[in-house]
């Protein structure tokens, strides 16, 4: 019976870097790579002089942009390798619950992430969710996974 | 994205070569919960599994009251690193008796186990450094023991926290 594995894909070079380490290490004939990108939907906003509510369509739009983001991984991955069973799971909401959730859902064995993703800045060694999900990830192992070329410079 | 993404013929050489797979284990069950991760979803035929064990040794320590250092002797140190080879091979015997074909090596240290594992994880070219999520001297309640926190904070190796079955 193949294992779940949780792969966080969020298009930056980290999350790639972290399906690429799956594939070479934890995957096995049979399992199911679960690509899943977590987002927040848009949040209304109050200022001095202004109030935003995001319209429905405003959301629509937002929800269309991310399940562009999770096909360019799906299309990534299958040239990293085409043969595999790969699941593109888009979830509303806040990552660091959503992802440990799913996760327990599926069953999974195991959730690979970057060490930071596309909003962090450059020089956080490990990202809000990274830490989250490794500090509260209570029965799923957690694999965080550096960039290649970032590792050298340092 | 910024990376250069490498070829299909690099990614296969590389994906095809050993692993080494450096897990700690410190005669805990959450060290012991690592090595059975490890076992059951990294290790693959062709790998190799390296298990450490780094433990504190005795150090100086000065009796407040009257400013007398006390320094451990030569048989206390050794009794001490007696004890940790014993811990490391009842691991070993641990591994062998889940995997019997596993190809395997023991590295025993003295020092702190937070550089010890990344200096080892460099030295090897680790593939993956499986640790457990508290160690021997556990304090429950915490959420994250101290080694686990600090190596996600400074390992660049991939790291896997893996946490006892028991407790989940």
């Amino acid at each position: 019976m193949g294992k779940a594995i949780v792969v966080g894909a969020d298009i930056s070079d980290q999350s790639h870097e972290a399906l690429k380490w799956t594939l070479a290490n934890m995957y096995q004939d049979g399992d199911i790579i679960h690509l899943v990108h977590c987002f927040r939907p848009l949040q209304p906003a109050v200022g001095p002089h202004y109030s935003y509510v995001p319209t429905e369509e405003e959301q629509a739009n937002w929800r269309r942009q991310q399940a562009k983001v999770l096909e360019e991984n799906m299309v990534e991955a299958k040239k990293l390798k085409a043969d595999v069973h790969y699941k593109s799971v888009l979830i509303a909401g806040d990552p660091r619950d959503e992802i440990i959730a799913y996760g327990e859902k599926e069953g999974a064995v195991a959730i690979v992430v970057g060490n930071r993703g596309r909003g962090a800045l450059k020089r956080a060694f490990l990202g809000s969710v990274s830490s989250y999900l490794v500090h509260h990830s209570q029965n799923i192992p957690v694999v965080v996974v550096h960039c290649k070329h970032e590792e050298e410079s340092k | 994205m910024t990376t250069p993404r490498k070829t299909k013929e690099d990614l296969l050489s590389i994906w095809a070569r050993p692993k080494n797979i450096l897990v700690a284990v410190d005669g805990s069950k959450y060290g012991d919960a690592a090595m059975d991760w490890a076992i059951e979803n990294l290790c693959g035929e062709a790998d190799i599994l390296h298990l450490v064990y780094c433990y504190t040794p005795m150090e100086e320590f000065v009796d407040l009251e009257d400013g007398i250092v006390f320094s451990p002797s030569q048989k206390d140190q050794e009794a001490l690193r007696a004890k940790a080879e014993a811990v490391l091979r009842d691991a070993v015997v641990r591994c062998v008796g889940e995997e019997p074909h596993i190809k395997h090596e023991q590295h025993l240290l003295a020092g702190d186990p937070r550089m010890c594992i990344s200096e080892l994880a460099d030295k090897i070219n680790a593939d993956a450094v499986v640790v457990g999520c508290r160690g021997r001297g556990a304090i429950t309640r915490a959420v994250l023991g101290s080694v686990s926190t600090w190596l996600s904070h400074h390992l660049t190796k991939p790291l896997v926290i893996v946490r006892p079955q028991d407790e989940q």
